[in-house]
């Protein structure tokens, strides 16, 4: 690494081939992993109407649920975000990838540990039901091996990079891979993770996770992707830069708030209800600026499928967000902890941000590395289907987690709060099944954007406006 | 380089800094917060019990956590830094998509209970959303020595065989059967132990004039008596009894009914019928005009008619009085009522709640050298207590007085022991030797009905 990040290794053909063949695959077997992970979620779904359905030891609802969980975090949504990161680094630092071997062995080893972990669950190795951590601790050791090999080829990317600035799509990705290091490595050391103390760790873990990891990788993928679709440069620098340093200052701390009324310290909880208050700043900045670099393009918001997918991605970040700071305060804790009010929050923000983030940034930007195009009609099956199921969903189990959270505090027998529910459930269970036919057209999309052939949709690059060059 | 460094080392740096502040270090001295009162580790078949909960993923569906809040004002006391010594993991959950089980031992105390809602919910919760467990069961022709069958209602047992659990299910079922609450001592919600629904619904006149409030009766009936007893007060044939009918639940002298309801029983022959499970004492978990309301629920639904009560009734109750309106209790003996409120002894009867663990404890440190743990004795050197006639009589007096004074050559089921059986009436006081009784008459399948201190100081008297 003594190289001068001054004097970039020139691209060559090859190098871009080489990127473009890791992309593809980093993509494609994220779209297997979705597809598993929901259908195992449509069964999950299923089995709230037909609890004996499939009742069998490695098919009970409590092994699947974990199963559904772990495969869409750790395989469906860190391979596609790491599969276009890849891309946006290598291309917005204007070199080429340090190491296109190191990104296949990251890929071996996410796969190794994705598909041990779906075993291990489903013969009952679990780590104490801990959400989003439930993989035994060798295989949590080779997902950490992951990072840790994606991290360092990324930074060494960057490092070999043309330009002197370190473009913001880069300081989220790089920072984000270093996060999750660290995050993963302080979720698995076991000695100071006894009784309370494993609570508290377990608050941190589920919710930086999700904001430390996930978030991150999304948000640069939107600072590259968006401006490069919209074919016009970020609309400020500066709002990116704020929204960086205000995320890292306040995320962290929120976790708290999965244990508020807990016994875990009570300025442990205070400052988690604080820091998500103070979220509004990162996340109306972020999206501002976002929305703002989208200004006066509303019409092509209908036109590209690409930039309608971020669009929704960045609105179900602000939304998502913003509900979440609500349901840290306290007086709507006693209303929705506990319901199915957070799995459609849970979902508004993994589905809703996360993943849209991630598809419009793959229909952006994989065809203009692969040449090839998804076709027109099947974008928008996808994204309508996508959209209106996400839509049932949330909305299900938003009105559906208030009448039951309003059910316990009335004191009616708990059963009540369970048929109240029945409705709710069969509402989301149609919205979890466009979900997943949605998936089936994903699936089908990236076929032809990689070894299929190429559909009939315009290139993701939209036309520069001529008359508003800011 | 340099502003690489600078902004994505410096992040990494001061991420690793905050993560030191508000979750390493908060939880390495969170980690070494001791035991609360009463607060003990898991037996190792709990533990066993633990690993098959979580590995079943129970807590996606079930907290084990109780908040101040109003929403968990009727589950028990809010959780407190002394419950999760031993708890590790966890196991706090974050959805309630079924019902918290911080108290689970307490308000579903029935081993019985557990077993048919593990092997098929929808036998005791028609409304009930959760997986079958049948995966933790075996199905076979002859129930093997020393294993019982669950007794499931036809409708959902198999066509041939008996169901029995596998040790995976006896595990978890010790392992919830132990999940109950400890008091902390000078903590009080209520008076009782654990929040009560009339404190925390404003709507509900407490004191004495709930009675009348049957909208409430058949609410709290519905939590707490609906599981087993079920909704139309029809029980579970062979599991538990009807209360519908109920000889007890239409007596006018409501004292054994609302006995029953506060200490529990265990035991008992209803119309010729013997129950193998537990009803659990509910004295702990509800306000007297709580328990009235159920009461007085149970006494007026289903066809029942029998007098009302009021929560003075059964504060006398507790307190071992006789209910304001005297009605001589029958000393019918096929009732054999525990009450007894006429005995001078009967304050401190009412006090006395038998602790299943206490009792373990000392018949392990003071019996079971010679009895063995599993009640079956030695052959030829000393006598079975499983199944034993002395400890199975409804009349405990022979029982008792054996532990107390001893016994020599006796000939038991046509075996005669010769070494003989010392006194213990001078190293153990009346609560010990009821606790020993106690655990002798419902271990092993024994399921003879509870003696209390007071019996035992009659027969102590008695010599």
């Amino acid at each position: 690494m003594q190289s001068s990040p001054l004097a970039p290794a020139s691209v060559t053909a090859e190098d871009e081939q080489a990127l473009s063949r890791v992309f593809s695959a980093y993509t494609l077997t994220g779209t297997l992993w979705l597809l598993f992970g929901t259908a195992v979620g449509l069964l999950v779904a299923f089995k709230f109407g037909a609890p004996d359905f499939w009742a069998e030891k490695y098919l009970t609802f409590g092994r699947l649920r974990p199963i559904h969980t772990n495969s869409v975090f750790y395989g469906f949504a860190t391979l596609m975000l790491i599969g276009a990161a890849y891309h946006v680094v290598a291309r917005s630092c204007g070199t080429r990838l340090y190491s296109a071997k190191l990104a296949w062995l990251g890929l071996w080893l996410f796969n190794i540990a994705a598909v041990a972990g779906t075993v291990a669950l489903s013969l009952g190795y679990n780590y104490g039901d801990l959400e989003y951590r439930e993989w035994p601790w060798p295989i949590r050791l080779i997902f950490i091996a992951a990072v840790a090999v994606t991290g360092w080829n990324l930074l060494a990317t960057m490092l070999h990079r043309a330009s002197r600035d370190l473009y913001l799509s880069n300081w989220y990705i790089g920072a984000g891979v270093l996060w999750g290091s660290i995050i993963a490595i302080v979720a698995i050391i076991p000695i100071y993770q006894h009784g309370l103390g494993m609570m508290a760790i377990s608050g941190y873990y589920m919710h930086n996770a999700v904001g430390m990891w996930f978030t991150p990788l999304a948000l640069g993928l939107f600072y590259y992707a968006i401006p490069k679709v919209l074919n016009r440069p970020i609309y400020s620098y500066s709002l990116g830069v704020l929204a960086f340093w205000t995320n890292l200052m306040f995320y962290p701390l929120l976790g708290g708030h999965h244990f508020l009324f807990s016994p875990l310290p009570w300025w442990l909880q205070t400052a988690a209800v604080i820091c998500s208050v103070a979220m509004i700043v990162p996340v109306f900045a972020g999206s501002a600026n976002y929305l703002l670099t989208m200004r006066g393009r509303y019409h092509g918001r209908i036109e590209s499928y690409p930039l309608a997918f971020l669009f929704i991605g960045v609105l179900c970040y602000l939304f998502g967000s913003t509900q979440g700071t609500l349901e840290a305060l306290r007086s709507l804790q006693d209303l929705w902890h506990f319901t199915n009010f957070t799995v459609g929050h849970s979902h508004l923000t993994m589905y809703g941000f996360v993943t849209f983030a991630a598809w419009g940034a793959v229909y952006a930007l994989l065809p203009l590395s692969t040449g090839k195009n998804p076709g027109r009609f099947g974008m928008a099956t996808h994204f309508w289907l996508a959209l209106v199921g996400m839509g049932m969903y949330v909305i299900a189990l938003s009105i559906g987690g208030s009448v039951q959270g309003w059910d316990w505090i009335q004191h009616a027998p708990f059963i009540k709060s369970v048929t109240d529910m029945k409705t709710y459930y069969l509402w989301r269970g149609i919205g979890g099944m466009l979900m997943f036919v949605s998936h089936i057209v994903f699936a089908w999309n990236v076929w032809r954007m990689t070894f299929g052939k190429s559909g009939d949709a315009p290139s993701p690059i939209m036309e520069p406006e001529a008359e508003s060059t800011p | 380089m340099k502003e690489m460094i600078k902004i994505i080392g410096g992040a990494a740096l001061l991420y690793l800094v905050i993560v030191m502040l508000i979750a390493v270090l908060p939880a390495i001295d969170l980690s070494k917060t001791p035991a609360g009162p009463g607060v003990v580790p898991l037996t190792p078949l709990e533990a066993h019990g633990r690993q098959v909960f979580a590995a079943n993923g129970c807590a996606y569906c079930h907290t084990q956590q109780v908040r101040p809040t109003p929403a968990d004002a009727n589950l028990g006391r809010p959780m407190s830094p002394g419950d999760f010594k031993y708890r590790t993991p966890v196991l706090a959950g974050s959805e309630r998509t079924g019902p918290d089980l911080t108290n689970v031992g307490t308000t579903r105390g029935s081993d019985v209970w557990q077993y048919i809602h593990l092997y098929d919910p929808r036998a005791v919760e028609p409304d009930s959303i959760m997986p079958n467990f049948k995966f933790l069961f075996r199905v076979v022709d002859t129930v093997p020595e020393g294993e019982t069958a669950v007794p499931l209602p036809p409708q959902f047992a198999p066509k041939h065989g008996h169901v029995i659990p596998t040790a995976d299910a006896k595990a978890l079922v010790a392992y919830l059967l132990s999940l109950k609450q400890t008091k902390i001592p000078g903590y009080s919600m209520n008076g009782a132990m654990g929040g009560t629904t009339s404190a925390a619904a404003p709507s509900t006149a407490g004191g004495t004039s709930a009675a009348g409030d049957t909208a409430q009766g058949a609410s709290l009936y519905s939590s707490h008596c609906a599981a087993c007893h079920q909704a139309s007060g029809a029980g579970l044939p062979g599991a538990f009894p009807p209360l519908k009918g109920n000889a007890v639940v239409q007596d006018r002298d409501p004292t054994e009914h609302i006995h029953v309801v506060l200490n529990g029983l265990h035991g008992k022959a209803i119309d010729g019928v013997t129950y193998g499970g537990a009803m659990p004492p509910f004295a702990g978990l509800l306000n007297d005009a709580d328990i009235a309301a159920i009461i007085n629920h149970e006494r007026t639904s289903w066809g029942n008619a029998a007098p009302t009560v009021t929560a003075a009734d059964v504060k006398a109750v507790r307190d071992g009085k006789p209910v304001a309106a005297p009605t001589t209790p029958a000393t019918a003996p096929a009732v054999a009522s525990p009450t007894a409120a006429a005995t001078p002894a009967a304050a401190e009867k009412s006090a006395y709640q038998f602790d299943a663990k206490r009792g373990d404890a000392l018949y392990a440190s003071t019996c079971a050298a010679c009895h063995q743990a599993s009640g079956e004795g030695l052959p030829g050197a000393f006598p079975p207590l499983k199944g034993n006639p002395a400890v199975l009589a409804d009349d405990p007096a022979e029982h008792l007085s054996t532990i107390l004074h001893g016994v020599h050559g006796k000939t038991i089921n046509g075996q005669t022991y010769s070494s003989p059986m010392p006194p213990f009436g001078g190293q153990l006081d009346d609560e010990q030797v009821a606790d020993i009784a106690n655990h002798e008459r419902t271990s092993w399948g024994n399921a003879a009905r509870h003696v209390t201190p007071a019996d035992v100081a009659k027969i102590r008297a008695r010599k």
